[in-house]
């Protein structure tokens, strides 16, 4: 999906002024469309001068064209590549008792963007991705992190087992989300610096990342039937482990 | 009304719930998957059609990633019967604890769906949808919450005040989020029923509705993105509020 990047285009206000206002990931075309007010031009226009791009105006139409997409509300933008941290980038960044997720072969671009959003609204430090398998940032999964793309830092790397090893050679305890495991949510403890894992939606956490796992545990169902969406589950998860260190 | 879903588990619920109400399976040529496969099961049992065509009906534009997602199976099914508002809150069904939920104007199908999943995994008793401005209940929706539409009896209403005036009556608590609430964490109402309501994904709760909460609460917004996504928030709260849940929280 979008594996062409001259095709990532993002677009709606709210995420490519929060796009233009982060500075970092990198916009090669900014276009402005005809029902731009004047405080929505200048805003864009001063902050694309901050980065050294030029403000494009353009009509409606022609947006519309560009991101293929009539929500444009006015204004999209053309994307470099995300960038990406590496591991070792992201592992300078961290403060003390830092908490990541890894997320292994997530595929639905609506779950990644909330799982992005709900990680950076619950004060996680970092995401770890790999780079099989996953769906990468791209428009959609921006849009569903309403913005937060921008504001928590995502390191992909070329082997997510290979990462998650590097991670608990580090210090980090390894634990995991599971629908199979006996021991409730509740009962984990997320005081040490901590690596979530979340799984591919249909076929979980590949075993081998399982095998890794100094604890695994589920969210207790109290209905009769059924299962989390992903997203769901990773939310959960995050409040409990912010729970726990705000409670400490 | 009848709806064509296209998620495997969304079917299978209506199967094993009201198998009457599946008109027709139809498979995509080849070996179907062993969800569908599971499906096909169930639909020869009950005598439903199925067939194997190679064209499946088009459902409508914003279907189109979720059928790529999910390959070309689908089955036609007859829509559910929403419920009174009374019957969600008869004496019989509040006798124990329980949560309610009430969606006031949510207009994204896939966060309706979403909740509506959730709901079904923490025994949420029932839901009441607005039927004004709210995203109406599509296949889009059955689909996002993957049988969840089976398991909790919903009932649409114009507005929630009636809904409100019922389950006070029945002696829920009556529990308001919204972004700028000064209580952050909710504190679990130990043996109380509570009526859980959501707002607008974008407006939130309306002012009148937010006066008749006996207790409004947010969702601590500690990164720069203001609020979590409404049916994350859902997730959360449903989690923390869920009757036999609050007995393994920890304080």
């Amino acid at each position: 999906m979008l594996t062409n990047h001259n095709r990532c285009w993002i677009w709606g206000r709210h995420v490519v002024l929060a796009t233009l206002r982060a500075a970092r990931w990198p916009i090669i075309e900014l276009l402005i469309g005809d029902r731009a007010d004047d405080v929505l031009w200048d805003e864009a226009a001063r902050l694309a001068n901050e980065i050294g791009i030029q403000a494009i105006a353009t009509d409606d139409g022609s947006l519309t064209k560009a991101c293929r997409s009539s929500e444009h509300q006015g204004m999209a933008a053309r994307m470099a590549p995300f960038p990406y941290h590496t591991l070792d980038q992201l592992g300078k960044s961290l403060p003390a008792q830092p908490m990541l997720v890894a997320l292994d072969r997530l595929q639905d671009p609506f779950n990644f963007g909330a799982i992005v959003r709900s990680a950076s609204t619950l004060g996680l430090d970092g995401i770890v991705i790999g780079e099989h398998e996953q769906v990468d940032v791209n428009s959609q999964v921006a849009r569903s992190s309403a913005g937060a793309v921008n504001h928590i830092p995502i390191a992909r790397a070329n082997d997510l087992v290979a990462a998650v090893d590097s991670l608990r050679e580090r210090g980090f305890q390894i634990v995991a989300a599971s629908e199979r495991a006996d021991t409730p949510l509740y009962q984990a403890s997320f005081q040490r610096p901590t690596v979530a894992i979340i799984g591919n939606e249909g076929r979980g956490i590949r075993p081998e990342l399982l095998a890794r796992c100094d604890q695994s545990f589920s969210i207790p169902m109290t209905g009769q039937v059924g299962s989390l969406n992903a997203a769901v589950a990773a939310g959960i998860l995050f409040y409990e482990m912010r729970r726990q260190r705000l409670t400490s | 009304m009848s709806l064509i879903l296209r998620n495997p588990h969304s079917v299978e619920a209506v199967l094993r719930v009201r198998p009457a109400d599946v008109f027709e399976v139809r498979l995509a040529p080849g070996t179907p998957s062993p969800r569908w496969a599971a499906v096909a099961e169930l639909a020869r049992q009950h005598d439903i059609p199925i067939r194997t065509s190679l064209a499946a009906p088009d459902r409508n534009s914003s279907g189109k990633g979720k059928s790529e997602r999910l390959g070309a199976a689908s089955a036609t099914i007859q829509e559910r019967p929403d419920l009174l508002i009374d019957e969600l809150f008869t004496e019989e069904m509040t006798e124990r604890p329980g949560l309610w939920l009430a969606l006031e104007q949510l207009q994204d199908p896939h966060n309706v769906g979403a909740i509506f999943r959730t709901a079904a995994f923490f025994g949420v008793k029932g839901i009441i949808l607005t039927r004004e401005r709210s995203a109406p209940l599509s296949a889009t929706v059955y689909d996002t919450a993957s049988g969840g539409l089976e398991y909790v009896p919903f009932a649409v209403a114009s507005n929630l005040s009636r809904t409100i005036t019922l389950a006070k009556a029945a002696g829920l608590a009556i529990l308001g989020t919204s972004e700028h609430a000064a209580q952050n964490l909710v504190s679990p109402p130990g043996d109380r029923s509570t009526l859980l309501i959501f707002g607008n994904e974008e407006q939130g709760l309306r002012k009148v509705t937010q006066e008749h909460c006996d207790e409004l609460c947010s969702l601590t917004p500690l990164g720069p993105i203001q609020s979590l996504n409404v049916s994350v928030a859902a997730g959360v709260l449903m989690s923390k509020l869920a009757p036999t849940n609050s007995l393994l929280n920890t304080p």
